[in-house]
């Protein structure tokens, strides 16, 4: 992410009228979208292909992912409302919610991790079936997004603390928020085919 | 953002991490031609050896490979073309005619101050440059470089390290390497689009920027789209090979049953083949643009242009098959292709139209970027018509994966390609450094490499024709390749002189970078905006921001006067509409 | 133009094709280059271009109309021959009771080959094995079954104008009909070291370039000997480990 603070008014100005920095957000959740049409791809040929794909309900523990999914999308949630706070200048509640949403993150990770290592002690490894390679490379792929969100997210709740947002100022917030609703999503999709399919 | 500028940045920041697309453009323009010399010498070394195939290999032979009297094993062999299609495409080309020409022109020729992220524009070229040095690390390490081809085809390539290592670790390096070029060209493709649509000064519509910045514009959206699907390819042959998963493993080498071989082709012509348009699109606006400044009159059917790059880059997206009729692929699905293929020629017919009505009635200059853009329309001409051939299931399942193919894509990658990257040199040499090149110089450069070239890929597709395969590194071995062998001899021989006279570009390159003669504002009068800025343009490039009142090709205006050219901001003559 | 001699019936069409493209795509090139240079030449001696401003709709028209003469007149021309060729060339349907399957496994970097032998069924003691070394009678329809143990390889028969890539985990299969035998044609050349030849098309390995084998036509009745020969000598022959690997079972019935 670029740092775009300090705007100069005449820069202001763009051809398009739309902000630069929501706009490079908006091409690089493109190429996202691609990467991640490329992995579930994969997954569905790889899937459709197979004779012996097991139930994904013997291997996994779908009620903890549901709990994650919920998990996530509570922290949609709070950016969403951190959002608005900004929007509305109020700088204290903005910091509150980037702060949930930054303990909700790590909360699914954390249960991710668990998660694993469950899994892996019952034998079900990347190795173990074609099944496990594709979720733990799909899942694992989501949590190094999950994981960059939450480094963006420290630093834009370091630069909230420093006060660098304003009623009129905050696309950095904006855009990490976007960010953050596409990794949300990817997960919903990759817990219903993955898990629930 | 782009108006910081900061009016006396240190050496560090001035030429390593500068963040000026100008400096950068230099330094991806460096980064290019290093990479082009040590892969142009590949080149060279795979030539030799099919000339003779028996023989020593001439001046590293003795001393790599004593145990075999100098002669090549086939590792390395595999290892030079391996190495020389990754770091023409991926090293060479892509930095010189997407990171140099791009970011030195996009800005200039939408008068915009800088990229749109000037940090991320830094941090793509050494992103670019981290990759560099992983590949070149790659021969370093036990067993040498990448040896599954550019194409790198799982389940090769994707063999596990741990259980069942048939390739050594520069695979993997490779993969590397590959990952961090695609991350560069994805960082990069974000900035151009952002900043083509974003920068324009005041009065550029989008159909009054020149081609050449159209082309890179649509370079940058296949580079955004298809960069990420061949990264997620290449993931999971890493991760094949690391963790030994079988995602495109298949058969007794796999560790458990069920992965698709077939599935890697599938994502890596996914992305290889928008990947050729990736190379070839900036070069066609190149094209546009040169053609009409030296033909002094206005690029012919400039929207149609236009339209057809877009529907290229559309129908790009949906052809990867037809270089699957081999691949045991649903032969249904392989009519498709075979259809949706051949409607690639239609856009490509009306940019050889265009091109041709632009010289029709023109007051040609032969300078020496024209005669390279010359160039470009014989050389892409024959590699397109090629590509027919490719196109047509039956007769390309003949010459797949034959010298045929290595001719018509080398005539369309590298002959029209390599011509544009010197054609746009010469072009912007002047504006970039300040200082002219020779121009005698170049025309003779010109001459020897249009000639070579053509021995060289001619040949290729003419032993083609005869089945002769590529990636063999011992045709001799072969019967029905015995009479070829003449021919691999000639290219051998013509391949050393083509290599002979890029010297002569060399010398011309960077004679002319410190002793050239100091250059004019606007050397080849013409119209972009570009040539509006001063000589060589400062950090913020314009003095003032321009205002652009007219399309880029209003050569012999009525409105002009005494000169036969009308700068895009020139405020003297009232607004027309193009 | 040098293509290498053809040992099928079939295979013609595909020169025929090849020749074809070349001649059309020809005439297009030749006719871009006259109007290159043709427009230099005149161009050159100009002082000032002439100016056009936007694209007329003739522009347009015309523009339209020269699309629409290339694809019809050299895209959907060759397109048309093209796909005639592939139903002929790549569609055979094997006749009944006049055909013979061939198993071949592709190993980095050999061509196996497994006969079912005199008994007509695979898994048996008769089975012939080869190596890098395709025996196939003329006239007969061969069948040929597809593996690959290790990467994927490709079977090209330059002879044949045939090409099919051979992956590992999934069986592929390739028909053809022969009808020149390699002794006759050693005949005609004079040369009595001359075969026809087998070679692997896409990349495998370190030793791609040496993965190749032979491909000996016989007459019929030639090839019915050489059978009842090498089914004779199977028996006391060990089967080459690489079949253990072969996947859908080893004891396969004679298909059609």
């Amino acid at each position: 992410m670029e740092a775009t603070s300090s705007i100069d008014p005449e820069l202001e100005f763009t051809s398009t009228g739309v902000n630069s920095s929501k706009l490079g957000m908006w091409i690089f959740l493109a190429s996202e979208v691609m990467f991640f049409t490329g992995l579930i791809g994969s997954y569905i040929v790889l899937r459709l292909g197979s004779d012996t794909w097991p139930d994904p309900s013997q291997h996994l523990a779908t009620s903890v992912l549901a709990i994650n999914t919920f998990v996530l999308i509570c922290s949609s949630l709070s950016m969403v409302l951190g959002l608005q706070a900004i929007s509305q200048g109020d700088q204290k509640k903005l910091t509150k919610y980037l702060l949930i949403t930054i303990l909700l993150g790590t909360t699914f990770l954390v249960i991710k991790v668990a998660d694993y290592v469950h899994m892996i002690h019952n034998n079900f490894t990347i190795t173990s079936s074609l099944f496990g390679s594709c979720y733990y490379f799909l899942t694992g792929f989501h949590g190094l997004h999950v994981a960059g969100g939450i480094v963006t997210l420290v630093v834009v709740l370091i630069m909230a603390k420093k006060g660098r947002f304003s009623k009129s100022h905050y696309d950095m917030v904006e855009c990490t928020g976007l960010y953050w609703h596409f990794v949300d999503l990817v997960w919903i999709i990759l817990f219903a085919i993955l898990c629930l399919v | 953002m782009s108006g910081d500028v900061d009016p006396k940045p240190g050496f560090i920041r001035t030429y390593v991490f500068s963040t000026d697309h100008k400096m950068i453009a230099k330094q991806y323009l460096f980064l290019g031609i290093f990479y082009l010399l040590i892969a142009g010498l590949f080149a060279v070394q795979i030539r030799m050896q099919l000339a003779h195939p028996d023989a020593e290999a001439p001046l590293i032979g003795k001393a790599l490979w004593p145990q075999t009297d100098g002669k090549m094993p086939p590792e390395f062999y595999n290892m030079l073309f391996t190495m020389h299609g990754s770091l023409m495409v991926f090293f060479a080309i892509t930095p010189i005619v997407i990171g140099a020409f791009g970011n030195f022109v996009i800005p200039l020729q939408i008068g915009a101050k800088d990229m749109a992220f000037p940090i991320l524009n830094m941090l793509s070229f050494w992103v670019m440059f981290i990759g560099g040095i992983v590949m070149a690390a790659s021969f370093f390490v036990p067993h040498g470089a990448a040896t599954a081809g550019w194409t790198a085809y799982a389940s090769l390539s994707s063999s596990s390290e741990v259980t069942s290592p048939i390739l050594g670790h520069g695979q993997t390096f490779w993969l590397l390497g590959i990952a961090f070029a695609g991350t560069s060209s994805l960082m990069g493709g974000i900035n151009y689009i952002v900043t083509v649509l974003n920068f324009r000064c005041r009065g550029m519509k989008l159909l009054r920027m020149p081609l050449t910045t159209w082309g890179l514009f649509f370079t940058a959206i296949l580079n955004v789209l298809w960069v990420p699907v061949v990264a997620a390819a290449l993931f999971m042959v890493l991760v094949d090979r690391l963790f030994g998963t079988s995602f495109f493993m298949a058969g007794p080498l796999a560790s458990v049953e069920g992965g698709q071989p077939l599935l890697y082709q599938h994502l890596f012509w996914g992305f290889g083949h928008p990947e050729v348009y990736i190379l070839i699109l900036p070069v066609w606006g190149l094209v546009g643009d040169l053609l009409s400044v030296f033909s002094r009159k206005p690029a012919f059917g400039y929207k149609a242009t236009v339209y057809s790059m877009a529907t290229i880059v559309i129908l790009s997206q949906i052809v990867w098959g037809h270089h699957l009729f081999t691949s045991g692929m649903n032969p249904l699905l392989g009519h498709v292709f075979v259809f949706l293929t051949i409607t690639i020629s239609v856009p490509t017919s009306i940019f050889f139209l265009n091109w041709l009505a632009t010289l029709w009635r023109g007051a040609i200059r032969l300078t020496e970027p024209m005669l390279y853009a010359l160039g470009i329309v014989f050389v892409f001409c024959i590699g397109g018509l090629t590509g027919l051939f490719n196109a047509l299931q039956a007769l390309d399942i003949y010459v797949h994966d034959t010298y045929f193919v290595v001719g018509h894509f080398h005539y369309t990658l590298a002959a029209s390609v390599l011509f544009g990257v010197f054609a746009g040199i010469h072009y912007w040499f002047p504006k970039m450094f300040g200082r002219n090149m020779n121009a005698r110089m170049a025309k003779v450069h010109f001459c020897l490499t249009f000639i070579f070239l053509n021995c060289v890929f001619f040949s290729m597709m003419y032993v083609g024709a005869g089945g002769h395969m590529r990636r063999i590194s011992d045709p001799t071995t072969y019967t029905f390749l015995k009479d070829f062998q003449v021919w691999n001899r000639f290219m051998g021989y013509s391949t050393l002189a083509l290599a002979a006279a890029q010297l002569l570009f060399a010398w011309n390159f960077f004679h002319s970078l410190f002793f050239g003669k100091k250059a004019q504002q606007n050397p080849w009068q013409a119209n972009t905006l570009e040539w509006s800025a001063p000589t060589p343009p400062p950090h913020g490039n314009f003095l003032s921001p321009p205002k652009v009142a007219r399309g880029p090709y209003e050569f012999n205006s009525p409105l002009s006067g005494d000169r036969d050219w009308l700068m895009q901001d020139d405020p003297a003559a009232t607004a027309s509409d193009s | 133009m040098p293509y290498p001699t053809r040992a099928s019936a079939d295979a013609h069409l595909i020169d025929d094709l090849f020749n074809l493209a070349i001649i059309s795509t020809s005439i297009a090139f030749l006719i871009v280059l006259a109007m290159l240079t043709y427009f230099v030449i005149v161009g050159i001696r100009r002082s000032r271009g002439h100016y056009t401003h936007g694209t007329s709709k003739q522009a347009y028209i015309f523009t339209a109309l020269f699309a629409i003469v290339v694809f019809i007149g050299l895209d959907v021309n060759l397109a048309y021959f093209d796909q005639k060729a592939y139903g002929v060339v790549f569609s055979r349907v094997p006749e009944p009771k006049n055909n013979l399957v061939v198993q071949v496994f592709a190993k980095q970097f050999e061509w196996n080959f497994r006969y079912a032998g005199t008994d007509e069924k695979f898994g048996t003691d008769d089975d012939i094995m080869t190596v890098n070394q395709l025996v196939v009678p003329t006239k007969t329809d061969v069948i040929l079954k597809m593996q690959s143990l290790d990467v994927v390889h490709c079977l090209f028969l330059p002879s044949l104008r045939m090409k099919q890539d051979v992956l590992p985990g999934m069986t592929v299969s390739l028909i053809f009909q022969a009808n020149l035998t390699t002794k006759a044609e050693k005949e005609r050349r004079n040369d009595p070291e001359w075969v026809f030849e087998i070679a692997c098309a896409e990349f495998c390995g370190l030793n791609h370039s040496d993965m190749k084998g032979k491909f000996l036509i016989l007459e019929k009745d030639e090839y019915t000997t050489w059978e009842e020969e090498q089914s004779i000598a199977a028996a006391d022959f060990v089967a080459p480990e690489v079949w253990e690997h072969w996947m859908d079972g080893n004891s396969e019935e004679k298909s059609e």
